[in-house]
Formats: C-alpha cells, structure tokens, sequence
C-alpha cells in the first residue's frame, strides 16, 4: 500500500525547470533516500512534497488523499511533517519550549482556549509529561533548560527531529540532510534514531542527503535525481552499480573544478 | 505643455537621485533609511558651505558635498549601522536617531531661515525651445541628472563592483557563497547612495531652496516611489520616480502643489492594489 | 483529583504571592498619583504615556506574532474619529462608542489584511504606509471627517457608575484603567499558550507551519487584537483633546511607536512600558537642564537612541529584566511556567 504518490510533479522558477515531471512512490514503512548532485532539485522535491511551494504541475497524494498544493500546517496535521536543515529550531527557546512547541497538535483547543485557557490545567500536565517522555528518549532530560541555539549542533539535529516526531502521530517524516556536517560518531547516532524511527515507531521516512555512506547504509531504496529528472531508482547495490548514476556525479564534480 | 514636460523631466530627475539611494540601500543591507532626507539636506547645506562661504565653483561645490556626505555615510554605516544589517527594526530607529541628530544640527548651526544659491552665470537665463520658456538651470539638473542617473546604470552592468553589487542585492547569501565581500559592497552602496542623494539636494538648493526642514516631504515621496516601484529594484524606481515626478509637475499646473501629494498617494494605491510588490518588485524577502 | 489539584494551586498561589503583591503595590502607587501630583503640566505628561502604552503595546502584540504594519498611528485615528462621529454626531453614549472605536479599528484592520496580508514582510509594511497615507488623504479631504481642521467639541465620558468626568484628574484615572486594563491582557497572552505559540511564530514561523500551528490565524489574531486596542486608545484620545484632526495622526506618531517600541524591547510583554516611561522621562528630564536650548534636544535623543540601541539591540527590557536575576543568583530556581518567560 503506497502511503506516498507523487505523479508528474513539476515546479519551474521563473524560467528555470528545478523538477521535472517526477513519479516517485513509498510504501508504509520503508526508508527512502532521495539524493542527486547539486542543484539537482531534491530539496525542491522535498519542499513541494511538504507544503513549503506549490507545484507548477503534478499531484501529490498522501495515505490516498490528494494533498497536493495544500499549506505546510494542513499537510503536517494530516501525518506528514519534516526537518529542517538550517532553521531548525526555535533558538531562543529552551529545549522543553521547543519540544511543547511541537506538540502544539495535541492541543486540540480552540482559539478562546488558547487566550484564555481555563479548561486546560489538566491538558497541560499531559503534554508536560509527553514533553519529559520525549526529551528522555533523546537523551536531553538533562538539558531541558538550556537555550536549544546553545545546544551542539548535534543535539540540535536531534531536537528538530523530535519537534517534527512529537506531532499528532506523524505517519511519515521527511528528513532534510539529517546529517550533513556531522562527525561520525553523531552520524551513527543519528541513523540509529532513524532506524529506531521506522522499527519502534513505524514511520515512513524519507530522507535527503549528500553524505553516501549513510544513505547506502540506512535506505532500503535509493532515488537519484539530476536536474530536476529521476535518473535511477532501486536499492542501494542497484544503485552503486548503476552507470547513470556514476556519470551524473562524475560529470558535476569535473565541472566543479 | 513642453513646460510642464519639462519640469517633470527636472522632477523626476530630482526623485530619481533621490529613490535610487533609498533602494540601494534597502538592497544590500536590507535597511530603510529613514534619514535619507537628511542626506538630501546635507548635500545642499553642503554645496552653500562651498559655495557662499568658500567661494567655489558651484560645480565643483556640487562634487566636493557628493564627496563629503558619500564619506560622511560610509563611516557612519560602518561604526553604526554595519551591527543592525538585515535587522530591519533596530536599524530603522537608528536611522530614526540619525534623521534627529542631523536635522537638528543644521537647524542649530544654520538657523531655520531659507538659504539658497546660484548656479553659475551662465546658466542664468532661458531658452525657448517648442514654444516654451525653459530656464537654463533646469535644462542643466536634467543633463546632470542624466548623468547622474547613466553613470550609476553603466557602473551597476558593466563594472564588476556593479555586478557584485547587483548580485548582492538579489541574494545575499549566494552572493557571499561566491566571495563578494558584503562590508565592501554595503560601504559602496551607501557611499554611492548618499553622494546621489546629495546631488539631488545640491541640484535643489540651486533650484529652489535650503532649509532643515527639506529632507522630511523628499522622504515621503521617496517611500512613496518605492512603494510604486518595488523595493529593491533599479529600473523599478527609476520609473517610479518618472511617474511621481510627472504627476507633481502637471497636477502642480492645473490643480496647484496641494493636490500633488495627495494625487500621488492615490497612484500608490492604485499601483498596490493591482501589482501589491509594485511594479517591478523583486520575488523574495 | 479535585483535592490534589486545588492542593496545588493554593501553593502555586502562595509563591507566587510575592510578584502578586508588587503588583498590586505598583497599582496602588499609580492609582495615587494625582495625590502627590498636582501640577497639570506633570500630569498631561503621565496621560500621555499611559495612551502610548496601549498604542505601542497594541503595535508589539502583532510584532510578536510576525505581523510589522507601519500604520498603527491610524487604527488610532480610526478609533478616535469612530468615537468622535459618534458622539458628536449621533448623540450615542461614550462608553459605547468607545467600545465601538475599539470593534472599528480591529474591522479595518481585518479589512486591510485580507487584502495585504498575502504580501511578504517588508512589502506589507510599505503596505499599511501606503493605506496610512490613504487614510489621512479621507480625512484630509472629505468635509464628513472635518478636513483639515477635523472634528471639534467632543465631549467627555457620560457620567458612569455615579462618577463624573471632565476633569484632568478624572481623564489620569480613565486613561490608568484603560492602560492597565490593556497590560493585563497582554500580559495573560503572554502567559497562554496563545502567547507561547506567538512566540514560537515570530522565532520562526516554517517550523511552526511544520508543527501544524495555522500561522496566519494566529498572527491576524494578534494583529486584530492589537489594533482593537489602538482603537481605544484613540477613543479616549479624541475626549481627552476634545478635538482631532489628521495632523495629530501622521508619521511622528508612528516614529515614535516603533522607538517606545523597539527601545523598550519588542521580545518583552513589558517593553512598551519600559520603552515609554524612559523615553518621557529622558525628554522631560532635559528642560530642567539650565540654560537648555529645547532645539538641541533631539540631537540628544538621537545620540541616546544610538548608544541604547548599540549597547542592547534588544531593548532596554533586557537590562532591566535580568535585574532580578542578580538577587536570585544563588539559588537555583526550578521553572514552572509551562510557557516559560522566555522575554529576554
């Protein structure tokens, strides 16, 4: 059962084509790593998918629904929600703001609630509690004071994650380079966190990456892209030994120079 | 009618001046300058300095004040403005502070009283030209507004500092990824802004007149031309300026200098409610 | 649950009892102003503090959830022409106009967003300049609104609950409640999750989106509640002048919003105040410099403005709000508040 469709997607900027016509599938449950040299038009894949553009021409459907061209909090409320790669965080906010910022979902109010929040006392001191579950999981019970800008960035990596997991039982997570920059000890973390994602919690993830030795490692199926096209797609072996693949970011690195 | 085409030429060129800074500004460094008006005063103040005081040449007068106010701002930019860059709202009331200070000098210094000066003798006097009376001193603001106006387009195209210029104002990020430094561009852009500015300023003191108070109705029509022509746009502005400038000389014929502002507003309306970024505003921010 | 839970509020209650009790000291401290004050000129002054608070709070609320207009100084307008037109035209009562002048201003605000609010920051600031500049243009030219010379003889409040007004004194203890009426919900937004969210959006508004936060119904929120207080003050405004006209709602008004606003800190629920109180008191601070030649005073508020906003780009709120910080620097104090305090 294909949680995620994306049928002849297509987003132009100006005059510039940066996807192209893109079909692309997942099934519930599996890892997918979408990558591609740069300027390839992964993260504007992964930023129509979500909600951040709208696409020039294409559909987009999620657990059957056509969600294409819809707002970013829509998408997100439906079971769709993603990381950022820069821009992750609330900076000024301390981690436990930042992770009750993310269970904004849960509080299913109203506006006059909100303002005023007479009903709610009890309300709170559930999310207080999902709020400590979770910083706990992440290992960040400890630091639950600390300004999140403050944090190493690894934990701040962690931390988006977890503003992005903590939503009303997200059905699918897109990851955007969760871990580009990344040394290789919080490298292993991270794609064990990921791993625990899709096993523990059943998550669909989608990831965007430049870092070759996680995606080949953590994805079941790989999707390459080049200039906006899909160029191969199939597990990671296919993948390696996939001759486009090869020219496409043989070809990007000689014009780099 | 070719009088009233001709001092909308004079006018636009005068806004022209006036407008480009404010959207240079505003494009590197993503700051309103509320004091840009200041600047515009400072330049006239500037050219009587040279003029009345020193006895120069206008002309020269003229590009010693373009010198000074460029220089005076590029320091200014650099020891105050440079920590508010892309902070729009502190370095909006530290424009605020500078308009204050600026103003309130000259009134100190120079008194409230008009002031003015000349161009030079030979540009006192008219020439008819399509059946109308055309001073000379206008027909000299509009060549040196083209001038003016040309030396920035050419310089924005052709040279490189232009160039990075241009890139830095479309996106600075990317801009800086290729290794244009920001400090140099900010401190060119505002140099180059503020010496216009002046110019437009020096241009009006030989026009019309010099006071403190002449900054503050160049300024609502610069936000106003901005607002017609798109922040952060060149060409934007320029015929921004050409509109605003057009519609002040003829509604100040028929209808009196009264209604101009009020028919100006107007156009801004009408230009926002069709195109809301202005005519040629720039995609993102 | 019942006993546990009322168990628990008495004794959030009780520690919270030492800020509750300054604040009502504070409250009393103003309430007794006109004892101690009994010069017009002092009081005019403190009038004109306590509606520039709700102005600049109104303007900070909608900052804070993303929304930067340039024309809060004519949703005061708006108020202050709604009440003036109904009461000097329509013979309607005070307090209902007033509240009127409030409901007008948050409408147009509503009006003025739908349309504009699809543009992007800086291009909707120059946007409400624009519907400013339009507005004055109305008032300046339609014989409906007075012209130039605006509305006159507008009356004070109808006499209500057995008190009267008119006085100056009476116009202090309006324009008191009125201003700490407006702080208060300020401040319990701040405290609400309303608050919180707000927050959340105006550090960044694309993770909130990611979250499933409606970012644009929450910022319009601040934004209407925010001109609905404009509006008050206008309301009050137009009684306390006795007569308005456009020039009282130009471009001044809003220079010096956003320098209350920005010098008293814009993260702060309390910066308006802050950024109020000490702007007026550096202003009237410098008449009593001998010899003082009020012509060089702005030169001083720009170098002041300057070197502020150099030293805390912040605002002032963050100086006078780590103050308590430096008595609490021993002990280790647990936070309580869900939505934290995190006005810095």
């Amino acid at each position: 059962m294909a949680i995620l469709q994306v049928k002849g997607l297509t987003k132009e900027f100006g005059g510039l084509v940066a996807v192209d016509h893109l079909d692309l599938e997942m099934n519930k449950g599996e890892i997918l790593g979408l990558i591609g040299p740069n300027g390839a038009g992964k993260s504007t894949v992964f930023n129509v998918i979500s909600g951040y553009f709208k696409p020039s021409a294409g559909k987009v459907f999620f657990k059957g629904e056509d969600i294409t061209g819809l707002r970013m909090d829509k998408i997100a409320s439906i079971g769709l929600v993603r990381t950022f790669q820069h821009t992750l965080l609330y900076s000024d906010l301390t981690v436990r703001e930042n992770v009750l910022a993310g269970l904004h979902l849960h509080y299913k109010s109203g506006l006059f609630d909100a303002l005023f929040g007479f009903r709610t006392a009890h309300k709170r001191t559930e999310l207080e509690r999902r709020a400590t579950e979770l910083m706990e999981v992440l290992g960040l019970a400890t630091r639950s004071n600390e300004r999140s800008g403050d944090l190493p960035h690894g934990y701040q990596r962690l931390l988006g994650m977890a503003i992005a997991l903590s939503s009303n039982n997200p059905d699918m997570i897109m990851l955007d380079e969760p871990v580009t920059g990344m040394n290789a000890e919080e490298t292993a973390s991270t794609m064990s966190m990921i791993r625990r994602i899709k096993q523990e919690m059943g998550i669909t993830v989608l990831l965007v990456e430049h870092n070759m030795k996680a995606v080949m490692e953590l994805c079941e199926r790989i999707i390459v892209l080049n200039y906006g096209k899909k160029i191969a797609e199939g597990s990671p072996k296919e993948i390696r030994q996939n001759i486009a693949v090869i020219e496409a970011y043989l070809g990007t690195k000689a014009n780099a120079t | 009618m070719a009088q009233i085409i001709a001092n909308g030429i004079m006018l636009s060129f005068l806004f022209v001046l006036f407008a480009l800074g404010l959207s240079l500004i505003f494009g590197i460094m993503r700051v309103i300058n509320f004091a840009h008006g200041e600047v515009y005063m400072l330049g006239a103040y500037g050219v009587w300095l040279f003029t009345d005081i020193l006895n120069l040449n206008f002309f020269l007068g003229m590009v010693i004040s373009m010198l000074a106010v460029g220089l005076l701002w590029v320091i200014l930019e650099r020891f105050i403005l440079k920590p508010f860059r892309g902070n729009l709202l502190p370095a909006a009331i530290v424009t605020l502070g500078l308009l204050w200070i600026f103003q309130a000098t000259m009134l100190v210094t120079a008194g409230s009283a008009n002031k003015s000066v000349d161009f030079p003798q030979i540009f006192q006097g008219t020439v008819s030209l399509a059946g109308a009376t055309l001073s000379l001193e206008r027909i000299c603001t509009i060549v040196i507004g083209v001038i003016l106006t040309v030396a920035l387009l050419l310089f924005l195209s052709k040279a490189k500092a232009g160039r990075a210029m241009r890139a830095a104002t479309q996106n600075p990020d990317a801009a800086r990824l290729m290794g244009v430094n920001i400090d140099l561009m900010s401190s060119l852009a505002i140099g180059i802004s503020c010496a216009l500015a002046a110019a437009g300023g020096v241009l009006a003191g030989g026009l019309f007149y010099i006071n403190p108070y002449m900054g503050g109705p160049q300024l609502l029509m610069g936000f106003v031309i901005i607002i017609i022509g798109g922040l952060g746009s060149i060409p934007g502005t320029i015929i921004a300026a050409f509109i605003v400038g057009f519609i002040n000389s003829i509604t100040t014929s028929y209808l009196g200098s009264n209604y101009a502002g009020m028919l100006v507003f107007l156009a801004a309306i009408v230009v926002l409610l069709i195109r809301p970024k202005g005519l040629l505003g720039i995609e993102e921010m | 649950m019942r006993p546990v839970q009322s168990g628990l509020k008495v004794i959030t209650a009780l520690r919270f009892n030492s800020k509750l009790l300054i604040a009502i000291a504070i409250l009393i401290l103003l309430f007794l102003i006109p004892t101690f004050v009994s010069s017009s000129y002092y009081l005019r002054i403190t009038i004109n503090m306590l509606y520039m608070i709700m102005l600049v709070a109104g303007f900070r609320l909608a900052l804070s959830g993303g929304v930067f207009t340039m024309a809060p100084q004519v949703f005061f307008g708006i108020g202050a022409y709604t009440l003036a037109l109904f009461v000097t035209r329509l013979n309607w009562n005070w307090w209902l106009s007033a509240l009127l002048a409030g409901v007008f201003a948050a409408a147009s605000a509503a009006i003025i967003g739908r349309i504009l609010l699809r543009l992007k920051g800086i291009f909707f600031a120059i946007s409400t300049l624009a519907f400013a500049f339009v507005l004055l243009l109305i008032w300046r030219t339609f014989p409906f609104f007075g012209r130039f010379s605006g509305i006159f003889d507008i009356p004070a409040p109808n006499t209500i609950f057995g008190l009267e007004f008119g006085s100056l004194v009476s116009y202090f203890y309006l324009a008191l409640v009125l201003a700490v009426i407006t702080m208060l919900v300020m401040y319990r937004i701040e405290k609400s999750r309303f608050g919180f969210m707000l927050r959340c959006i105006g550090l960044n508004a694309d993770l909130a989106r990611s979250s499933g936060v409606n970012v644009m119904l929450y910022s319009i929120a601040a934004f209407y509640i925010g001109c609905f207080f404009a509006g008050i003050a206008g309301a009050f405004f137009a009684s306390y002048q006795g007569s308005i006209q456009p020039a009282s709602f130009e471009f001044n008004v809003l220079m010096l919003i956003l320098l209350y606003a920005v010098i008293g800190g814009v993260h702060s629920v309390w910066g308006p105040v802050y950024g109020v109180v000490i702007m007026t008191a550096i202003t009237t601070g410098l008449t009593y410099i001998p010899h003082y030649d009020p012509k060089i005073g702005p030169i001083i508020l720009g170098v002041t403005l300057i070197v502020v906003m150099l030293r805390f780009p912040r605002g002032i709120s963050t100086l006078l709000e780590s103050i308590p910080g430096w008595f609490r620097k021993a002990s280790r104090k647990k936070d309580n508040e869900p939505y934290g305090n995190t006005s810095s």
